[in-house]
C-alpha cells in the first residue's frame, strides 16, 4: 500500500520537537481517541522515544547539543480506509531551513524528500519574539515631546544586511514560495499551519493569530488557496510550561506538578481549529491527508 | 565532515563561529567542509597539499530559486511567463525611489494593503534588504534606506498581488541610482543604456518635496527636474507612450514646514507648469503626492501608496484600432475571404 508523505517544516524553536514527542506519546499510549493511529514502524526510534519520555515525565522537550539525529519519521494509519501516511520531520532543529533561506542552497536529500511530499505541516509559535517592528513604530508622534531615541548622528554605523535577521514571516513565505518552483518538482496540495504554544496566544482562533502576528504569511496563503489549500490550527503540545530536566531541582515545580496531575497525560494536549478533536494532534494531519470524506462526526 | 575556514585566524572549527561574523557560518565565502583527519590530527594527519581534499559546500548542495532583486536578464526570463505591469522610477539621488519600493513591501508586511492581498514575490530577499535599515533589529535610531550605487545595474523588484474579486496582478518596479539619471540629464547618450524604459508601462518621475521646500535649492532643482523629462523624451525613452506621472514625495516635509500652505501652493503651481510644458510635446502627465516614510511629521502617515498601487496595476487602456473595410469584389481571394467574414460578423 502506498504511503503518503507529509513534510514538517519550521524555523528554530517553532515547536516541532515538542509536537513530535507529544504525537509519539499520544499514538503509543492510546489514552484518548485519535483520528489517525500509530502505523507500522521499523528500525531505530530511540531518539523520538527519548523525546517522548521527556514529554511524558513533564520535562521541557528540547534537543541537546549532543543530539545528532535531525530526521524523524512517524507513521500514521487511518483505520477505516487503511490510508497510511508518514510525517517527515526533516530538520527538527530548524537550522537547515534558516540556512536554506540565507544560502539559497539545499541538500539533495531534502530535494528528494520534498519531491515525494504531498502536504506540508508548517510550524510557527505563539511564543515568538517580535522581530518585525520598525523604528518608525517607536518614533514619537507628539512633536513637542522628547524623541524616543536621540537623533541619528552622521557617525551611526549602518549594519550590513544579515539574512538571519529577516523577520520570520518573510523567511517562511520565501520558504513556501521556493518549494513550489524548480528545482522542487511539484507543489504541495495542502498546507497546515500549526501555531504552537497555543496556550500563550491571546486570540480566539488560530486564523486571527496568524493574521495579527504574521500578516504577510496569512496573505500569501489566502491569496494562493486556489492552488494550495490551507488551514490553521492552534496546538499546545506541552500543555503548559515545563522545566528543563537539567535545571536545578525545584525549578518550576508547581508548573511540572500541574502537568503531571492529569490522569491521562495525553489530555494535556490541546488542539483548536476547524473540526479538531480537543486532544488529538492527528486532527490537522487528518485534513492534510485529505481524509474528510471519511469523517464519522465523532 | 568538519567545519573549517580558509582564513588562518578563524576558529570556526572549534568555536562554530565565523571570524567575520557570518551567520549561518556556511554563508561565509571562506567556509569549507574538510575531512576530520586533516584538521584534528588523526592517524592520517595528511599534509598541506591535502587541502585539495576539502569539499567546498556548494559542490554538495543544490541551488534553489534566488530571491534577490532581478537583473535585466532575469526580468527578460520572467516576461516569458507572465505579463507584469512595469514601472520605471526616475529621480535624482535621495528623491525617494528606493524608499518607495521598500515602503510598498513594508505595507504588505503589516497586512492587506488597499484592495490587495500579497500573493508572492520573486524578490522577497531583495525587498528585505531594502527595508532592513528601517527595522528595530538594525540598531539604528533613525530609519534609513540603503543607497543605490551608480555602479549598480538597474534592479527590478517584483510583487504579485490578488485584488479583491479579481485575479492576480503582477508588478515590477525598476530602481536605478539617482546619480545615473543625473548624469544622463546632461549626457543624453546615456539614455539609450537604460533598458527599463523600453519595457515600462509607466514612468514615474519622483519630485522631491524636501528640495522644493528649500528656497536655496528650489529654482535649480525645479529646472533640472523638467530637464530630466526633456532628456528622456527627446531621446526616445518615452516614444512607446507609457503612462507618465509626477510623484511628489516626502509630503510630510511640506506638512511639517512653517510655510506649509505656501509650499503646497508652490507644488501645485509647479505640477501645472510641468503638465502644460509637456502636453504640446505629446506627453500627458498626471501628478500625485505620496509619503512613503513619514519621518518629518509622524502624524502625516503613509499617504497615497494604496492609490498608487491600484493605479500602477490597473489594466492598460485598450488599443483603439481601426480596420480598413475589405472590398468583397477585390481581386485577391484572400481579400474576398476576409470580406465575407466581415459580412458574416455584421449579420
Amino acid at each position: 500500500m502506498r504511503t503518503a508523505r507529509h513534510l514538517v517544516v519550521g524555523l528554530q524553536e517553532s515547536g516541532k520537537t515538542t509536537f513530535a514527542a507529544a504525537l509519539w506519546f499520544l499514538l503509543d499510549s492510546r489514552e484518548v481517541p485519535t483520528k489517525l493511529t500509530k502505523g507500522l514502524h521499523e528500525g531505530e526510534y530511540a531518539y523520538i522515544e527519548k523525546m517522548a519520555k521527556l514529554w511524558g515525565d513533564g520535562w521541557k522537550v528540547e534537543r541537546t547539543s549532543s543530539d545528532t539525529q535531525e530526521r524523524v519519521r512517524i507513521n500514521l494509519l487511518h483505520e477505516q480506509s487503511k490510508y497510511s501516511a508518514a510525517l517527515e520531520f526533516a530538520d527538527l532543529s530548524g537550522e537547515s531551513f534558516e540556512k536554506l533561506f540565507a544560502t539559497r542552497r539545499c541538500d539533495p536529500a531534502f530535494l528528494e524528500l520534498v519531491a515525494s511530499t504531498e502536504g506540508v505541516l508548517l510550524f510557527v509559535t505563539a511564543r515568538r519574539m517580535v522581530d518585525d517592528q520598525t523604528i518608525l513604530d517607536f518614533m514619537d508622534i507628539d512633536t513637542n515631546a522628547e524623541p524616543a531615541f536621540p537623533p541619528a548622528t552622521a557617525a551611526e554605523r549602518e549594519p550590513n544586511f544579515d539574512p538571519a535577521k529577516v523577520p520570520q514571516q518573510v523567511q517562511l513565505v520565501d520558504l513556501l514560495e521556493a518549494l513550489v518552483v524548480p528545482p522542487f518538482p511539484r507543489k504541495p496540495r495542502r498546507v497546515v499551519v500549526v501555531v504552537s504554544a497555543w496556550d500563550l496566544s491571546r486570540r480566539d482562533t488560530a486564523e486571527e493569530w496568524l493574521q495579527d502576528n504574521m500578516p504577510l504569511l496569512d496573505q500569501y496563503l489566502r491569496a494562493n488557496q486556489e492552488t494550495i489549500e490551507f488551514r490553521v490550527y492552534g496546538v499546545s503540545a506541552q500543555g503548559g510550561e515545563a522545566p528543563k530536566k537539567d535545571d536545578p531541582p525545584g525549578t518550576m515545580r508547581a508548573e511540572r506538578e500541574a502537568l503531571l496531575k492529569a490522569a491521562k497525560a495525553s489530555t494535556r494536549i490541546r488542539v483548536v481549529g476547524h473540526d479538531a478533536w480537543a486532544h488529538d494532534l492527528t486532527s490537522p494531519l487528518y485534513w492534510l491527508a485529505g481524509l474528510e470524506p471519511f469523517d464519522d462526526g465523532k | 565532515m568538519t567545519k573549517a575556514c580558509a582564513l588562518a585566524d578563524c576558529n570556526v572549527s572549534s568555536s562554530g563561529k565565523c571570524h567575520l561574523e557570518h551567520d549561518p557560518v556556511e554563508t561565509c565565502p571562506n567556509f569549507i567542509l574538510a575531512k576530520e583527519d586533516f584538521l584534528e590530527g588523526g592517524e592520517d594527519r595528511g599534509s598541506p597539499e591535502d587541502a585539495s581534499l576539502a569539499t567546498p559546500l556548494d559542490k554538495r548542495t543544490i541551488h534553489i530559486s534566488p530571491s534577490d532583486a532581478l537583473e535585466q536578464s532575469d526580468l527578460n526570463v520572467l516576461l516569458r511567463s507572465q505579463s507584469p505591469r512595469i514601472v520605471a522610477l526616475v529621480g535624482e539621488q535621495v528623491a525617494g525611489k528606493t524608499t518607495l519600493i521598500a515602503s510598498l513591501y513594508a505595507q504588505f508586511c503589516r497586512g492587506m494593503f488597499g484592495d490587495f492581498l500579497f500573493a508572492g514575490s520573486k524578490t522577497l530577499i531583495g525587498f528585505a534588504e531594502l527595508h532592513h535599515l528601517a527595522l528595530m533589529s538594525s540598531g539604528l535610531s533613525d530609519p534609513k534606506t540603503p543607497r543605490t550605487s551608480r555602479n549598480d545595474p538597474v534592479a527590478y523588484f517584483h510583487l504579485s498581488m490578488r485584488c479583491a474579486d479579481e485575479g492576480i496582478r503582477n508588478l515590477v518596479i525598476s530602481d536605478r541610482s539617482g546619480e545615473a539619471y543625473e548624469a544622463a540629464r546632461t549626457d543624453t547618450s546615456l539614455v539609450s543604456e537604460f533598458p527599463e524604459f523600453r519595457q515600462a508601462d509607466r514612468v514615474a518621475f519622483l519630485l522631491d518635496a524636501r528640495k522644493l521646500a528649500s528656497f536655496e535649492f528650489r529654482a535649480t532643482y525645479s529646472r533640472q527636474f523638467k530637464q530630466m523629462i526633456h532628456a528622456l523624451r527627446d531621446n526616445a525613452a518615452l516614444s512607446h507612450s507609457p503612462a507618465v506621472e509626477v510623484l511628489t514625495t516626502k509630503i510630510d516635509v511640506i506638512e511639517a514646514s512653517e510655510n506649509s500652505e505656501e509650499l503646497k501652493a508652490f507644488v501645485t503651481n509647479f505640477e501645472q507648469t510641468v503638465i502644460e510644458e509637456f502636453r504640446p510635446r505629446g506627453v500627458e502627465i498626471s501628478c500625485y503626492r505620496i509619503c512613503a516614510l513619514p519621518k518629518a511629521k509622524r502624524e502625516v502617515g503613509f499617504q497615497g501608496l494604496a492609490e498608487l498601487l491600484a493605479r500602477w496595476t490597473a489594466a492598460p487602456r485598450p488599443l483603439q484600432l481601426s480596420m480598413p473595410r475589405i472590398d468583397v469584389q477585390a481581386a485577391r481571394e484572400m481579400d474576398k475571404l476576409v470580406g465575407r467574414w466581415d459580412l458574416e460578423a455584421e449579420q
